[in-house]
């Protein structure tokens, strides 16, 4: 069965050639379906294999065969010494990211049947999509780092390519774009991580079970190609891949393309920038983790950064006003998290909060799609409210992400968040502040959830139905508010609407039972929210602290590690109170103020958000982003332009100066030499004649004198 | 008979060879540098054979040979040289040929 491994990636990339090529003909809906099949073939290979592992002794759950579908062995670059080898390495880790990016790949390609319904490029969204699950199983199947880096750029390519999807409006072409740069900034680290691992270990194979040549089972027993692995070779290459990552997984200071990236449609928001691509930058540190752990600096800075970055991101989460930006720095904050249990070692932790993540953020993602699609393309939270009883599925599956994230008992968030914290504490270097920090994070994301919940569903209604998708339709599917002026004005977006929204709206009128009213979404957008839902719901026990399966399941794939002080931890206990009632608060805190403000949903008045005090110094510097956004841009376009004006000066006048004045030089001296040209030949003889004496003179003096 | 002693030999081809200098430096006709050239190689030629007698060895006449052989060479080119040059000038003095200079 692990010989079928091969098929796992190979079965969207035909899905990808059909859809390229043929999706016109095919038409919709049927070039969807034929899209979403081919990935749930490759999920149910994908479960094909994982029982062949599971079939396996637990310390030899660890194989490294032919990525080709049944052909030995495929070389890909054979250059000297430097092999690589088109394999894949089967490990649970793998496994159970293709699991992951499968199933619920699958799921929500299914929902982007009914999302995207409507949509002129139907089969070109979901030729990226199946292009995206290919990339991504090659990211994550790679045996070694190179074909994960071959992933890893795919995967960029198809973000960049599916949040520019709709590239007639210039703001999300330069969305993509964005997210397209900001990568390459990390993508250059990580590059150099596997040149510093190729010249310090001499292979790029993850782990070869037959010989132990690989450079992890190298870095397991501490040692490099003919020597031993010291910390500081451990240091570099751990900080260079975990610059790649933090590009990647939107961590601080590189998250900005992040919720920029929300200008992509829906589907895509919950598949690769909530469940999988974002997610790559934590499966890439746990699979290099033997050579992690041998850093202590490493993971201080990866624990640190996780951790600011959860709390950041969650700041700036309290104020945004489209949905989708809110979910977006949810999303970085619990990206930070995941980093955190990396970080303090709790690598299996960190990836429970991958897989627990990913359901329900996707369940969250394509909840907000759900009800941004009953708005007719409206994902302003002030102009929502009052939807609970206009589309019930959306809301009771909505529900069940909602207490998931916010950590509530038993849903799949709290056993994974309560994971990482307790790992957290325990950690041998300012464990007790990460921890803080983190249940600070956590109720702060209580609160943010309940806003987002109480302005969409809980409050009354603050639009006229009757009037939705005449009044509204001019709001785009994602409307761009510039972060400068977005409070008092987001969400009027309407000059970039274009085209595209008028031929939504003329769909929208054909659509089903909708004519400009909230109507629930079709059975192909719920069926896998439901699905999601139950996920949310359950799927975070099978990693309790009494039944944990996961982290037994992923033990071979992470090295233990000895920097813990467990008996100094809290115990699993108490640790979920202290989570739960961070939770509680806040909500709590949410309750109490919205409760009171059914009409408005606002907390503050606008007098208050213009005011000098701290509340809305505070309340401004959220909306802002704290002004990073900002210094992101004086730093590259000011400092940056006229560090390159100062460079083009200096290339201009001092570089060029050099080259001008040596030919200048050249040109003056032969103004003078040239006189000595006077083309009289007998001259020239005579000179020749003077040349020869000398010549002969100085041959002959020192015979001459010696006599 | 006593042969004649080198330095004889010597002493007339360093009297050709400063001829031919002389030659080269004053004169205005080509055909005469030439000629004068010509002077030059055969005072050289000839102090090649006597040291080569002197010596009783081979190489004074072989390297004789070879002055011989590249001497018609360039006589052959030379005089096509000048050929042109009164082709395309109506005359053949050597201090209006001054094109290459500054």
């Amino acid at each position: 069965m692990l010989n079928w491994v091969g098929l796992i990636p190979v079965l969207p990339l035909i899905g990808f050639l059909i859809t390229a090529f043929a999706g016109k003909k095919i038409g919709r809906p049927r070039s969807g379906y034929l899209a979403t099949f081919w990935v749930f073939a490759s999920f149910l290979v994908s479960c094909g294999v994982l029982v062949a592992l599971l079939g396996m002794e637990g310390e030899h759950r660890r194989a490294l065969v032919s990525l080709c579908p049944f052909v030995k062995d495929v070389p890909w670059i054979v250059i000297g010494n430097f092999q690589v080898h088109y394999q894949a390495l089967v490990d649970p880790l793998a496994m159970l990211m293709c699991l992951i990016v499968t199933g619920i790949g699958g799921l929500i390609h299914l929902y982007a049947v009914g999302y995207m319904a409507e949509d002129k490029d139907f089969p070109r969204f979901f030729t990226y999509l199946n292009l995206f699950i290919f990339f991504m199983l090659m990211l994550v199947l790679g045996g070694n780092i190179l074909l994960m880096f071959v992933g890893w750029e795919g995967v960029g390519l198809c973000s960049y390519l599916l949040i520019s999807f709709w590239f007639e409006d210039i703001e999300n072409s330069k969305a993509g774009n964005k997210a397209f740069i900001v990568n390459r900034i990390g993508d250059v680290g990580f590059a150099l991580g596997i040149m510093a691992i190729f010249h310090y270990f001499g292979t790029l194979t993850f782990y070869n079970p037959a010989t132990l040549g690989g450079f992890l089972d190298m870095a397991s027993a501490s040692k490099i190609a003919g020597g031993v692995l010291t910390t500081g070779i451990a240091t570099t290459i751990g900080l260079l891949l975990f610059v790649g990552a933090v590009g990647k997984s939107a961590q601080f200071p590189l998250y900005v393309w992040l919720p920029d990236a929300m200008a992509g449609p829906t589907p895509v928001s919950a598949l690769i920038h909530a469940a999988t691509m974002v997610t790559a930058g934590v499966v890439m540190v746990t699979r290099v983790s033997p050579i992690i752990v041998q850093s202590h600096t490493v993971m201080i800075v990866i624990a640190a950064i996780g951790t600011f970055t959860a709390l950041f991101a969650a700041t700036i989460a309290l104020t945004q006003n489209d949905i989708k930006k809110v979910l977006a720095y949810s999303t970085v904050s619990q990206l930070g998290y995941m980093f955190l249990g990396c970080g303090v070692g709790a690598f299996s932790a960190g990836m429970f909060h991958v897989t627990t993540h990913a359901f329900f953020k996707a369940l969250l993602f394509l909840g907000a799609g759900s009800v941004i699609h009953a708005m007719h393309h409206e994902q302003d939270m002030r102009k929502m409210g009052g939807l609970k009883k206009l589309i019930p599925v959306t809301y009771f599956t909505m529900m069940a992400g909602y207490l998931a994230i916010a950590g509530i008992f038993p849903f799949a968030g709290f056993w994974s968040k309560d994971e990482i914290l307790g790992k957290a504490y325990g950690f041998q270097y300012f464990g007790i502040v990460f921890y803080v920090v983190g249940v600070l994070t956590a109720a702060l994301t209580a609160f943010y959830m309940s806003r987002l919940m109480w302005k969409t569903f809980w409050s009354e209604k603050r639009f006229d139905e009757a009037a939705l998708g005449h009044d509204h339709g001019h709001a785009t599917h994602d409307d761009h508010m510039d972060h400068a002026d977005a409070h008092g004005s987001s969400g009027d977006a309407s000059g970039h609407a274009g085209e595209r929204a008028e031929e939504e709206l003329s769909h929208a009128s054909s659509h089903q039972d909708a004519h400009g009213g909230v109507h629930e979404s079709p059975p192909t957008m719920t069926l896998p929210l439901i699905i999601l839902a139950v996920l949310s719901a359950v799927g975070g026990l099978i990693g309790t602290p009494w039944f944990n399966k996961f982290e037994q399941f992923l033990e071979p794939s992470v090295p233990p590690v000895g920097l813990f002080k467990p008996e100094e931890g809290v115990s699993p206990v108490l640790g979920m109170v202290i989570g739960t009632v961070a939770a509680l608060v806040g909500i709590g805190i949410a309750y109490a103020l919205y409760s009171k403000r059914r009409q408005t949903g606002e907390i503050l008045t606008p007098e208050q958000k213009q005011a000098p005090t701290l509340l809305g110094e505070a309340y401004r510097g959220s909306v802002n982003l704290w002004g990073f956004d900002q210094l992101a841009t004086w730093l590259g376009i000011d400092l940056g332009g006229s560090l390159a004006r100062t460079s083009a000066w200096i290339d201009r006048n001092i570089i060029d100066g050099i080259v001008n004045g040596v030919a200048g030089v050249a040109g003056i001296s032969s103004e003078v030499i040239r006189r000595a040209q006077t083309g009289f030949v007998r001259s020239y003889a005579l000179v020749m004649l003077f040349g020869v004496c000398l010549v002969v003179a100085s041959i002959l003096w020192p015979i001459i004198s010696h006599h | 008979m006593l042969p004649v002693p080198t330095v004889y030999y010597l002493v007339l081809s360093g009297l050709l060879f400063t001829t031919g200098v002389i030659g080269v430096l004053v004169k205005r006709n080509p055909i005469v540098i030439f000629m004068c050239i010509e002077l030059m190689l055969n005072a050289v030629n000839l102090s090649f054979i006597a040291l080569g007698r002197h010596f009783a060895q081979i190489n004074g006449q072989m390297y004789v040979i070879f002055v011989m052989a590249v001497a018609a060479a360039e006589v052959a080119i030379g005089l096509g040289i000048i050929v042109n040059l009164f082709r395309q000038r109506e005359s053949i003095d050597i201090d209006e040929v001054n094109l290459m200079k500054f």
